[in-house]
């Protein structure tokens, strides 16, 4: 099952690729499937080029990823898992003899309520085929389904016959069109039209206006009914959390309905897979929102060489914190006390709410480096460099109250460091293109400590020098001085990143290289915490950065437009070879 | 039954019910004695500015040697006798109104030692011989009483390593961050299961103590779930780390545990710099949490078993830095709160205008607190905890 | 020879099995524990403490041994040590790793440097089955053992005594076996054992090189010398064998057992290895008063529940778990070590263990369900199975095979040893 959801996940649009899209062909089964779906989803074809794709490296990457694995394994997903059943063991058998069976037409797969009244819903499987191939795959589909060869009987009568084995899986052909059911009922209506469809729904004709016609593939999910059974979202766990989910699964629980549209171009050499999630916009926004809301000016730096990752988002802190109440459980409330205390402490008395938070201008950017070092000052373990990047409305008076808060807490994490048997930070402060930079660092490592480590690398404490300056109006602390010089160049440069709400950019090479250089201890930590044999964790391991052998590129940005919000995502990947 | 009532708390439905029987339950369960008396201990990690926690009223040098830093003479709560509360020790007010605040002044020991390590291994081991420190006076004293009957004799409410003043050779006192991590993970009615699982205790063989320990352990699990889960009295609280501790210390108390020791920290105190501020904002969240534990301890008729004893590592100088802070200095004010001591001042204000080397001068031993704690509040023999005799201080 | 030390005649049986791999390591497999109980006492006694020909999983934690040193994180140099613990295949090596750290108990809190500490543990599990003259003579020079005990302020004229106490009252002698007077003296010949670069270095300007009377021998005696005459000492040999027998057989051991068990030990030049296959063969280790008399502590508990339940939990997830249980390594409580015995459980840390057992159950899987499987995974705990009253109350209707494995583990009868 996780891999062929890991497949899917790179997969279902894939599946279109290479036929001349034809946008209305899927949406035509939406006009066959009963109106009382939850969730609709639409695939404009399948291609054996496909089997290329799945079978490639990149494919095995994806499905072998960690990552992949847990999504595939997340509950949340159970009721795909259930709807991509048919698609699962099948895949799983003989993945040509399907995609030759179900090749170059579309299908569709519509989640409806239990007919039974369990809690896992009933799923119907609708697909253009083609030909005898077809045929011979629906003799195998038993032996794929249970797994053995059961004997198959009507269930139906009525014609087309409604068939069936177990009880469990329902279908019939009917010309080119394919029906599998995981119920009877639900085959029946497909047969005999019986009442409206999911194409005459307003959910399902809001969400194609929002997705737009054209897609590869599309999705529509009737948000209003799901509600009803759907957990209320949970307050965020503290600030970080809460920063960075921001209003986004409020405004997914309170809106009617969930458009999908899923794009693939491939061109020179690279695909670039897209996705959006949208919902309509409500007409009034309220404080809560707005404080989250808003459009991220560009970065006004040039982009570090070899930056691997940055997130940004649009947040009024002081508004959020105001409605700290609303936006975090009460568990995490003593915290955000704890950390206005503190703050208040180490800075010298300067107030963290009516002081601190007000400078903040409403942007956050956290970038992170892949930093390259000489064979000497090499750490065993590279850590990515990490900047925390915030606009400020006000500088005057912060520097000194903030060089007092950053050596005051230096000195704390020292009496704390030592308390764990780890060494001290130095303070160092630096000047660089007449700007300071407060800046703390490790003496060198004693003999002692490098003995029987030739060649492999400092002590992993190296790899941070927690560093603070406020450049351009920013406010940067990072992990290295290095860093924050990098910005100082590239000040008022080419400003990037920015039209949307918040949003996560990725470099696979840049990434790739991260984790390449600390294979070694991805590989022991693997092995301490997994309990794999240094083989086995080599391989889990290295299938990780293989996987960054094909993703150039990813990207996950929530928008806000006129019209609907949504999340966005964009993966540009090397095209496997064929 | 048990489990119905879990469920109905659960569900909200008889929260009223809730405030009589955790209590009743579990003195039934425990048998601890209703007199017991308990002891908080809340250190003030980093080197409090006694200076500036009970403040000098009318006396120049004060303004001299602080004039950045002082506070004006009609800001502070008078305690008289020259000296006053700082303001953002309001929330103290109360208690000194009841009587329940004792501040015992100029406390500290010979040869001040101004790291913050080895003076806080100092005050938490009460050894001055740098080989005699490997247990802490409260730990000696949970030794010495220890009843080898699986119950939690005390407990650090804190994410930090154990505070040494706990450590003993035979007592091992547990260190959580929440009461609430006592909770029985496991599924539905896990806690009937597991106890009709362990069997009665029966015989003094390792298993019988096994036994024994595994159903006081649910018992004290269930009667804490019930004390937390109710919010009881945590409506006068404020938000603070330090506030949400004292509320559950309240709430166990309540609930009749034979736990004798509580241990709390607040930290921050290292005002080398801008200490002003900083300084007040930290007596506040040390004022309202006190306060509020208190005034919860007084309705609820349990003022009188609890003595809160607040200390800190070392005071300050007595003269400002010129970052408008102060440096780690030496002797400095003892708080001691409960509603059956003897409040009041206990020893003078030591003198501004006899400085040793900058810092104030000591009068009062700080074993010599612990003494009285030991001998009058604990009951225990504090010559042998502290390997001398001291004399007591008045306030119990 | 004592008669409670001569070799337990016949065959093991499953009890016996899994009772010597619980103590000689931190429990068994199923299939360890029926291949030993082909074995005698003293066959199976000589595969606990030699191990197997070549341990594979120590070899591959060795060679990560470097990554791990250099991480700088506690937390990974603790789930190193805690996986060989649930790994390695010569289980005694890592116990007795874990029997030093509480002997020679040095703490990260004071020490301030985990590069040290990690050198210091290294030490426990290279020399650990040794001789130990040859351990102690390491241990003695270890930087972190020097920092721990004050020896740095050891110095001629302002002698610091702690080492020298320590030494006599716990790594060698015990209390009453040695006088004030013969501490002071030998705090003296400690004096200019420095450390120097986070390396041992003998400061020749500050050691005291006049005449000492150490334990009724006068000399111009060393800090060798020193060692020497403790370990001379009939009560060396006794005291080592008093802690390994409460350690590894019952919690009060006769005077006249750890004598005899002591005598056999110096006789034989502490030699750690031979001393521990004697014991592990003997009448006493194998009377039925001996089973099940000790109290596990947290790492016996949770290392040897994944073992014997042959399932896998994150080291680094149990971490904070040890610390609620009781039991963090590299930072004992003090200078005595873990207290152990009847001081691992009160209430907090009864509830710290089973929610540990709740964690280490999480992901458990298996076929077995019900009856079936708390007969099952009760043998392969409890080395037998639990009482028909424990049976009926874990399995109950509804109740699936974690809980049944959690409760298991919550038995009283899965913490005793």
């Amino acid at each position: 099952m996780r891999t062929l959801l890991g497949l899917l996940i790179v997969a279902c649009p894939l599946l279109a690729q290479g036929v001349e899209a034809q946008p209305e062909a899927a949406h035509r089964l939406a006009a066959l499937a009963p109106a009382d779906a939850v969730a609709f989803l639409e695939m404009n074809g399948i291609t054996p080029k496909v089997v290329s794709v799945i079978d490639s490296d990149l494919g095995r990457a994806v499905a072998a990823h960690p990552i992949v694995k847990a999504i595939g394994e997340s509950p949340q997903l159970g009721p795909v898992r259930l709807g991509l059943l048919a698609l699962k063991d099948a895949t799983d058998h003989d993945l040509e003899s399907l995609t030759r069976a179900l090749g170059s037409r579309e299908m569709a797969i519509g989640i409806y309520p239990s007919r039974t009244g369990k809690k896992q819903p009933d799923v119907v499987f609708l697909a253009r085929v083609d030909g005898p191939a077809t045929d011979r795959f629906l003799k195998g589909l038993p032996l794929i389904v249970l797994r053995r060869s059961s004997e198959v009987v009507p269930a139906e009568g009525g014609r087309p016959a409604i068939r069936t084995f177990r009880e469990k899986t329902f279908y019939y052909r009917d010309g080119d069109l394919l029906v599998v059911a995981s119920h009877r009922d639900l085959a029946k209506h497909v047969r005999d039209h019986v009442g409206r469809s999911v194409a005459d729904t307003a959910y399902y004709q809001g969400a194609r206006t929002l997705a737009g016609d054209g897609r590869l593939m599309f999705g529509a999910v009737d948000l209003a009914t799901l509600r009803a059974v759907l957990p209320r979202p949970k307050k965020a766990k503290d600030l970080g959390a809460a920063l960075f989910q921001g209003t986004l699964s409020e405004r997914l629980y309170g809106a009617p309905f969930l458009g999908i549209g899923v794009d693939l171009v491939e061109s020179r050499g690279q695909w670039t897979l897209s996705a959006e999630a949208l919902v309509p916009r409500t007409e009034s926004e309220g404080p809560l929102q707005a404080s989250f809301g808003g459009k991220l000016e560009p970065l006004p730096f040039e982009l570090p060489e070899h930056t691997a990752a940055v997130l940004r988002m649009r947040r009024d802190l002081e508004a959020v914190w105001s409605h700290k109440d609303a936006v975090i459980a009460e568990a995490g409330i003593p915290g955000l006390v704890q950390l206005e205390t503190t703050f208040t402490a180490l800075s010298g008395g300067m107030n963290f709410v009516e002081e601190f938070l007000p400078a903040f201008g409403k942007e956050l950017t956290i970038l992170a480096t892949r930093p390259v070092y000489t064979a000497l000052e090499a750490p065993a373990v590279q850590y990515p460099h990490v900047a925390l990047i915030g606009r400020m409305t006000k500088v005057e008076g912060m520097e000194t109250k903030l060089t007092i808060a950053f050596q005051t807490t230096i000195g704390i994490v020292n009496a704390q460091r030592a308390q764990q048997g780890e060494k001290p930070f130095l303070i160092a402060p630096e000047i660089y293109a007449g700007q300071v930079i407060q800046s703390a660092r490790y003496l060198p490592p004693d003999a002692m400590e490098m003995s029987g480590m030739e060649g492999k690398g400092l002590p992993v404490r190296y790899n941070i020098a927690p560093s603070l300056a406020i450049v351009g109006g920013h406010l940067v602390i990072a992990s290295s001085p290095e860093l924050i010089k990098r910005l100082i160049d590239g000040q008022g440069k080419s400003g990037v990143l920015g039209g949307v709400n918040a949003g996560l950019w990725l470099d696979g090479t840049e990434t790739r290289k991260l984790l390449e250089a600390n294979r070694d201890a991805l590989v022991a930590q693997n092995m301490i915490s997994k309990g794999h044999s240094k083989a086995e964790a080599e391989q889990e391991v290295g299938g990780l950065i293989d996987l960054g052998r094909f993703i150039r590129r990813f990207e996950l940005s929530v928008e806000e437009g006129r019209r609907a919000h949504g999340l966005r995502f964009e993966i540009v990947a090397a095209a496997p070879k064929e | 039954m048990d489990i119905d009532r879990r469920t109905l708390l659960k569900a909200g439905l008889v929260l009223p019910m809730a405030a009589t029987i955790p209590s009743l339950f579990a003195r039934a369960a425990w048998a601890a004695e209703p007199g017991d008396r308990v002891l908080v201990l809340l250190q003030l990690e980093g080197g409090n500015d006694g200076l500036n926690t009970i403040v000098p009223v009318g006396h120049d040098a004060y303004h001299r040697l602080r004039p950045g830093l002082r506070i004006a003479e009609d800001q502070v709560i008078d305690l008289k006798d020259g000296v006053g509360l700082a303001p953002s020790l309001a929330g103290l007010r109360p208690l000194w109104d009841d009587g329940a605040l004792a501040v015992v002044q100029g406390v500290g020991y010979p040869e001040p030692n101004r790291s913050h390590f080895t003076s806080t291994d100092i005050w938490h081991s009460a050894s001055l011989d740098p080989s005699r420190r490997n247990t802490g006076w409260i730990g000696r004293m949970l030794d010495e009483e220890s009843r080898g009957d699986g119950a939690v004799p005390g407990l650090q409410l804190d994410p930090g390593p154990l505070s040494l003043a706990l450590v003993g050779e035979k007592t091992v006192v547990p260190s959580v961050r929440d009461a609430r991590d006592f909770k029985v993970r496991g599924g539905d009615n896990a806690v009937a299961r597991l106890e009709a699982a362990a069997g009665d205790a029966k015989g003094t063989d390792t298993l019988g103590f096994l036994r024994e320990s595994a159903r006081q352990a649910y018992s004290l699990s269930d009667s804490l779930e019930r004390a937390l889960d109710a919010d009881r009295g945590r409506a006068g609280y404020p938000g603070s780390p330090l506030a949400q501790r004292l509320w559950q210390i309240a709430r166990m108390v309540e609930s009749g545990l034979p736990t004798r020791i509580y241990a709390v920290k607040l930290s921050g105190f290292d005002t080398h710099s801008l200490q002003k501020d900083a300084h007040a904002q930290l007596l506040r969240f040390l004022g309202d949490a006190v306060g509020a534990f208190y005034a919860d301890l007084k309705k609820h008729g349990l003022d009188k078993r609890v003595l809160l004893v607040s200390y800190s590592e070392f005071g300050r100088r007595a003269k400002e830095n010129r970052s408008l802070g102060t440096d780690h200095g030496a002797a400095a004010p003892v708080l001691v709160a409960g509603g059956a001591i003897r409040g009041g001042l206990h020893g003078a204000h030591p003198s501004l205008d006899d400085l040793q080397a900058g810092d104030l001068k000591h009068h009062t031993d700080f074993r010599q607190v612990y003494a009285t704690i030991l001998d009058r509040w604990l009951r225990a023999d504090s010559e042998s905890i502290l390997g001398a005799k001291f004399k007591g201080v008045p306030f119990v | 020879m004592h008669e409670q030390l001569k070799p337990q005649p016949g065959r093991l049986d499953r009890d016996a099995a899994a009772h010597l791999w619980r103590r000689a390591g931190f429990g068994a497999p199923s299939a360890l524990v029926e291949n030993t109980m082909k074995l005698s006492p003293v066959e199976a006694a000589r595969l606990a403490v030699r191990g197997p020909k070549r341990d594979v999983v120590a070899e591959e934690m060795e060679s990560i041994y470097a990554i791990v040193r250099g991480s700088g994180s506690l937390d990974t140099i603790r789930g190193w040590l805690i996986r060989r613990m649930m790994s390695c295949e010569h289980q005694l090596r890592e116990k007795m790793g874990l029997f030093w750290h509480g002997h020679f108990a040095t703490s990260v809190r004071k020490v301030t440097d985990l590069d040290w500490m990690c050198r210091q543990y290294r030490l426990f599990l290279d020399l650990g089955l040794g001789r130990f003259p040859v351990l102690l003579d390491a241990v003695t020079r270890d930087p972190a053992m020097i920092r721990w005990l004050d020896n740095e302020t050891n110095r001629k004229g302002s002698p610091n005594e702690n080492f020298g106490r320590e030494l006599f009252e716990l790594f060698t002698l015990g209390d009453g076996n040695y006088t004030e007077k013969d501490i002071q003296e030998a705090g003296r010949a400690f004096t200019g054992w420095h450390i120097l670069h986070g390396k041992f270095h003998f400061s020749a300007g500050l050691h005291d090189a006049g005449e000492k009377t150490v334990l009724g021998t006068t000399g111009n005696l060393r800090g060798e010398d020193v060692l020497k005459l403790a370990l001379a000492q009939d009560a060396c040999g006794r005291f080592l064998a008093g802690k390994l027998l409460r350690f590894f057989v019952e919690p009060a051991p006769s005077a006249e057992l750890e004598a005899a068990l002591g005598a056999e030990m110096k006789r034989n030049g502490y030699d750690v290895s031979a001393t521990l296959e004697l014991m592990f063969a003997s009448k006493a280790f194998y009377a039925p008063s001996a089973r099940r008399s000790l109290v596990k502590s947290p790492l016996e508990f949770v290392v040897g529940s994944t073992r014997m339940l042959e399932t896998n939990v994150s080291p680094k997830e149990l971490l904070g778990a040890f610390g609620a249980m009781g039991q963090e390594l590299l930072a004992p409580p003090n200078v005595k070590g873990w207290p152990g015995g009847r001081t691992w459980i009160n209430t907090a840390t009864w509830l710290a263990r089973i929610n540990a057992a709740h964690r280490i159950t999480r992901e458990f899987e298996s076929q077995r369900s019900g009856a079936d499987a708390c007969r099952y995974f009760g043998r392969a705990l409890l080395g037998r199975e639990p009482d028909a009253r424990a049976q009926k109350a874990i399995v109950q209707s509804g109740v699936g095979t974690k809980d049944i494995v959690h409760a298991l583990l919550a038995l009283p009868e899965s913490h005793l040893n």
